[in-house]
């Protein structure tokens, strides 16, 4: 079982929920993160050129079975991907081994519970 | 200054239909032309001294504070563009809320102290018909807030405060036309009506599917109309008197009503058609509906820069 984090801009996400509806992949955490790598906004506000510190993204939180990796990381990175080839701040996708999954409703156990 | 108010408040009320997916250039330009060549016109008919609804029937078409010329024209404009640009990315089976509640009813309050000026004021004076414009504005935006509250608890289950401030607003649109001849039985019972005959609308506007973000149609368009029409049964004596005079000796309420409902479907027709053709011809320009991305994006970024709430990232 993997963790799949996903790092996005706020304006695809609608379109990355799609790709993963489409997918087959429903069960999701969304959560509003701040944060930046290499990417670096320079705007105007009121006549000054400002560079804002922390940029907001939005992160997705998926649980998976081994088999739907794959899946899930091609969805994302088709729909997360702005304009075909991409810009810096599209955003990463980390994926970390999920050592236990549980379903409180029922108390099962492993990659029944995901 | 003070009539001017009523014309900004108008294109204020279409913008609630189409809210979010419209081109922030090309709104200012339909606001700029609708107010020169509907509200204007619609305006002049029902206010002006020389205006042939002023002078229709009787003693004129009853609009006291701008049933007619401010909420059906609104609401019917508003519907035209609704229909023209679309649903929302989304809509209907993504809800979208009001993000936040609490600015709602502070603008619910604050729309139902400012409507006794708009009502209330419109009797262009300080004196009796000032008092009884007032009171029947508040007599039926409190009528027509207890009557959603009830409906709404009685249909679904729950009564929302969104569905208060809903009913407010139907109970103060539905008595602008009638603020200055209805007693106050008159206004409760046109506050009562007019947040039935809304929230039918309402559902009527879910199973046709149309998009119309805060049922700028389903409340002002319906309840100016509810207003302007069943404000004829409720008309004081004293005003049916002096149009009984002022026609000569006979003018009963069905005369009023010819009269009210020629009102009121001039509005909606003028409206409609002219809304039309103004955003036919401005889409030729400038693209009426904003481009997909722009919509994804939030339009208070795309057009704006700018970010309409804060405090939702750490920053």
């Amino acid at each position: 079982m993997k963790l799949i984090t996903a790092i996005i801009r706020e304006v695809q996400l609608d379109k990355v929920r799609e790709a993963l509806i489409e997918a087959d992949i429903k069960r999701i955490t969304v959560s509003r993160v701040s944060g930046h790598g290499q990417q670096r906004i320079e705007e105007m506000y009121r006549g000054q050129i400002i560079v804002p510190d922390l940029i907001p993204k939005i992160r997705i939180e998926i649980g998976v079975n081994d088999a739907f990796v794959d899946i899930t990381v091609n969805a994302i990175l088709k729909a997360a991907r702005t304009n075909g080839e991409g810009n810096v701040g599209d955003g990463k996708i980390f994926i970390s081994p999920l050592e236990e999954c549980i379903r409180i409703r029922t108390g099962e156990r492993g990659g029944t519970a995901i | 200054m003070f009539q001017g108010k009523f014309a900004i408040i108008t294109p204020a009320l279409i913008a609630g239909a189409f809210a979010e997916r419209v081109n922030f250039k090309a709104y200012c330009f339909f606001i700029a032309i609708w107010s020169l060549l509907v509200y204007n016109p619609l305006c002049h008919w029902v206010w002006a001294s020389d205006g042939f609804l002023f002078h229709l029937g009787a003693k004129g078409a009853i609009d006291f504070a701008g049933g007619t010329v401010v909420h059906i024209s609104a609401g019917v404009s508003g519907l035209v563009a609704a229909l023209f640009l679309g649903s929302r990315r989304g809509y209907p089976y993504q809800v979208i809320r009001p993000n936040n509640m609490v600015i709602t009813m502070l603008g619910a309050g604050l729309l139902w102290v400012g409507w006794f000026g708009f009502n209330a004021g419109s009797s262009i004076s300080s004196g009796l018909s000032t008092a009884q414009a007032l009171t029947a504005t508040q007599v039926a935006a409190a009528s027509g807030a207890l009557a959603w509250i009830l409906i709404e608890s009685m249909h679904q289950g729950k009564a929302t405060a969104l569905g208060f401030a809903s009913g407010i607003l139907a109970g103060l649109v539905a008595v602008t036309p009638a603020a200055g001849v209805v007693q106050p039985y008159g206004a409760m019972i046109l506050g009562f009506l007019a947040s039935f005959i809304c929230y039918s609308a309402i559902q009527l506007k879910n199973k046709l599917g149309y998009d119309d973000s805060l049922d700028a149609f389903g409340i002002h368009g319906v309840g100016g109309v509810v207003g302007a029409i069943l404000l004829t049964f409720l008309i004081r004596p004293s005003w049916m008197h002096e149009a009984a005079s002022a026609a000569g000796g006979k003018w009963t309420l069905w005369n009023q009503l010819g009269v009210q409902c020629l009102a009121v479907t001039i509005a909606i027709v003028y409206a409609a058609v002219m809304t039309f053709i103004i955003i036919y011809i401005l889409n030729k320009f400038i693209k009426f509906k904003s481009s997909e991305t722009d919509e994804m994006a939030g339009l208070d970024r795309s057009y704006h820069g700018e970010r309409g709430y804060g405090m939702l990232n750490p920053s």
